[in-house]
């Protein structure tokens, strides 16, 4: 079947493209480029990598702006999806929603309006076996956004290994943070995996950070060599 | 062990890691020993009488757009003779209602939803998260021999067989309300 996939460029929509790969056709990634930082559907840091994400995976991407306002928002998503359908004849979309409810049901009634499947693989799993397998499957997930205690500056520009694995889990332990960030605690961006056929470079970045919430903004990436 | 039942469509489907897989964590967590298999193979997987060792069936939910179940009741008339407890969620709730003469009907809904309980059970307490999330295209009328446990806006989202340990609910538990799970295992 061939399928779209809703794209930000962190681990869980990359790893629900990977497990997606194995049963379908990706025929493109959909990115909703949100102008409000605070949206409530979509992820926000560093989208501006998606592109050559895309071009490191040769998957085509539909990139589509969105002011980011609840609900008009959806509207936004229903109408990247429709031009996916006519783009490139798509009859399903994939999500890597886990935990979230607001998200899934909203993905779920456009889907269901549209007549299309949906198919979102990581529902439910448990935080740590998706950091898990993401380690397992050598992907490169860096952390570029952190919003919540205690997560410090330092990890700003940590890449998930089993020593980062390890801190999360204690924090969950500890603080009740989800290790998967699916409360807005942590955003990730993946520069490298089993899709890519080239890693990503970040060349130039910059971190802003106060009080527990910071974000590395890549600046400037390129592929690398394999 | 209890079977989990995949009502996908396909077999080997992505929807399994949706609808079945959750129900799995639940189970695992506690521990209990589960199996899974698809539907078509059920009557197969209970006629083995010297190897079978299901105590209980859940009939796990599929897709919105995945309709195949409802045109393979052959395939459930197993079920009429199983001695054990079921719990049919969403789809497998309308597999039940279907089998035991309950009719299907079209209602939509996407969501998380309030209900309430009509009558105390041994799944659903009056103390629980009364929130479930829903996700489905049809419903299923009560059929006779049932009792409704919880309504929403008069429509049944669970019932349970009169003197049977039969019960479907309409609604994911897996999502909200995994204690129904939870005290399923325990029946």
């Amino acid at each position: 079947m061939r399928l779209g996939i809703l794209f930000s460029g962190g681990k869980d929509s990359c790893l629900a493209l990977n497990t997606a790969l194995r049963l379908h056709d990706i025929s493109c990634l959909i990115t909703l480029k949100s102008i409000n930082l605070e949206s409530y559907m979509f992820h926000t840091p560093n989208l501006s990598i998606v592109p050559l994400q895309a071009k490191a995976m040769t998957i085509p991407l539909m990139e589509v702006e969105t002011k980011g306002e609840k609900e008009t928002e959806l509207l936004d998503l229903e109408k990247a999806i429709v031009m996916a359908i006519d783009e490139y004849d798509i009859q399903g979309i994939v999500t890597g929603t886990i935990a979230s409810v607001y998200q899934a049901a909203r993905v779920q009634r456009i889907t269901n309006k549209l007549g299309i499947w949906c198919y979102n693989p990581l529902w439910m799993r448990a935080p740590v076996t998706i950091l898990r397998e993401l380690l397992e499957k050598g992907f490169r997930v860096m952390i570029t956004g952190i919003f919540a205690y205690p997560l410090t500056e330092d990890y700003l520009g940590r890449l998930l290994d089993e020593s980062l694995l390890n801190d999360l889990v204690e924090m969950e332990l500890r603080y009740r943070i989800n290790p998967s960030g699916e409360g807005g605690e942590l955003e990730t961006t993946v520069l490298d995996g089993p899709n890519f056929h080239y890693p990503l470079e970040i060349i130039e970045s910059s971190a802003q950070y106060k009080n527990y919430s910071g974000t590395l903004n890549i600046i400037n990436a390129r592929m690398g060599d394999r | 062990m209890i079977l989990l039942v995949d009502l996908s469509g396909k077999k080997g489907s992505m929807h399994t890691l949706e609808f079945v897989d959750p129900v799995r964590y639940i189970l695992d967590a506690i521990p209990v020993e589960t199996e899974v298999i698809h539907f078509l193979d059920l009557a197969n997987m209970l006629g083995k009488v010297d190897t079978n060792k299901t105590d209980s069936i859940i009939l796990c939910g599929t897709a919105l757009k995945d309709n195949l179940y409802q045109n393979e009741t052959s395939a459930f008339e197993c079920l009429r003779s199983f001695p054990g407890a079921i719990l049919g969620i969403c789809a497998g709730m309308h597999v039940i209602g279907v089998l035991w003469g309950g009719e299907l009907v079209k209602n939509e809904q996407i969501g998380l939803h309030q209900f309430h309980l009509s009558l105390n059970n041994r799944l659903i307490h009056q103390k629980d998260e009364l929130n479930a999330y829903h996700l489905h295209n049809y419903m299923v009328t009560v059929p006779p021999g049932f009792q409704v446990l919880a309504e929403e806006h008069g429509s049944p989202v669970a019932f349970k067989h009169d003197h049977q340990d039969h019960y479907g609910v309409l609604f994911h538990p897996e999502v909200r309300n995994r204690e129904i799970i939870q005290r399923f295992s325990l029946l």
